[in-house]
């Protein structure tokens, strides 16, 4: 078993760890509860340990209108602490080797099937998530009121794949009373589960690389962040094996940091002249941008 | 250097401010209770 693999498998464990749930029936609500995990994974599954940080920041934004000063300042700077701490510190590295939801795509794409590389004309497949992140994060949960005077979960309720996975038939298993709220929306989540896991057996990260707007968040920290990938123009033969492995179709050098990079380093793994490196935490001299 | 301790005062200036007015019971209530929305169940 390779590095990556182990940290996925250990980070997965870590997201969701708590075995309990299947004894008591419950979702943890233990201390670590108050505590965002960096990668896509439901809360509400039975057996996670911490909060999802894209869950908790719609919670937020929908209950705006109606939190007291005092909470609203205090979810503001912590939420957006998590974000910051995980962006600046890893950035998309988080997608690449922590990520529970990457992990399970990875999974699901060693299944023997038909393989492809996915692009659409204009490569427009890499702008749907910033639409979904403008529209189902932000927009929804701040604009769409209920009587209740709450948004709506845009993401969480129409989209998110982990959801419906571990939040929706792990507890459909474990809940027989839930069962009778199975209905329309559940049907469409399903619909684009199974759409989304099908895309991911053709094409390695589909959800990754085009509609994660978790990832997309982090993706905005790339090129500021303590993990960076360096380039070293005089080892460099141009070869172009790093770009032909790019899963994201980049071109290395120029995206090397870009926001779609989701840190798989398969490039810095396959090149023969160690011309790609990882550089954690110095300035990074041989980056793309200075050398162009 | 300079990066890191940009990053560390960011850091110790959201999270002081964010605990002091118990930001992680906000995260605690909402991560703790079954999101039906989440899940997809529930209203229509």
């Amino acid at each position: 078993m390779n590095k990556r693999r182990f940290i996925q498998i250990l980070s997965t464990i870590l997201h969701n760890g708590y075995i309990n749930s299947i004894f008591t029936y419950n979702i943890y609500t233990g201390f670590l509860k108050k505590f965002c995990a960096p990668g896509l994974n439901c809360h509400s599954c039975p057996a996670s340990f911490f909060g999802c940080p894209l869950g908790i920041l719609q919670n937020f934004l929908i209950s705006i209108r109606v939190l007291s000063l005092q909470v609203f300042l205090g979810a503001l700077f912590y939420i957006t602490g998590f974000f910051f701490l995980f962006g600046f510190a890893l950035g998309r590295f988080i997608c690449g080797w922590l990520c529970p939801f990457g992990f399970l795509q990875d999974l699901i794409y060693k299944i023997p099937f038909f393989k492809k590389n996915i692009i659409l004309p204009f490569q427009i497949q890499r702008y749907f998530k910033y639409i979904i992140l403008i529209i189902f994060i932000f927009i929804i949960p701040l604009f769409v009121i209920t009587d209740l005077g709450y948004g709506i979960l845009g993401f969480c309720k129409y989209l998110c794949p982990a959801g419906t996975l571990e939040g929706g038939y792990l507890n459909l298993l474990l809940h027989k009373n839930l069962r009778t709220l199975v209905g329309t929306i559940f049907y469409l989540k399903s619909l684009i589960l199974v759409s989304i896991f099908l895309l991911c057996i053709i094409d390695l990260r589909f959800f990754c690389k085009n509609l994660c707007p978790l990832g997309l968040i982090y993706g905005f920290f790339n090129r500021f962040c303590f993990l960076k990938l360096s380039f070293n123009p005089d080892r460099c033969t141009s070869c172009k094996i790093c770009e032909n492995i790019c899963p994201s179709n980049l071109s290395i050098p120029d995206q090397l940091n870009s926001v779609d990079c989701f840190r798989c380093l398969n490039c810095m793994q396959i090149c023969p002249t160690q011309a790609i490196n990882l550089n954690i935490g110095k300035i990074n001299e041989l980056s793309c941008n200075k050398i162009k | 250097m300079k990066k890191l301790l940009i990053f560390l005062i960011l850091l110790f200036f959201l999270f002081t401010i964010g605990i002091k007015f118990h930001g992680y019971d906000f995260v605690h209530s909402r991560a703790s209770t079954i999101c039906l929305s989440c899940m997809g169940l529930g209203d229509e």
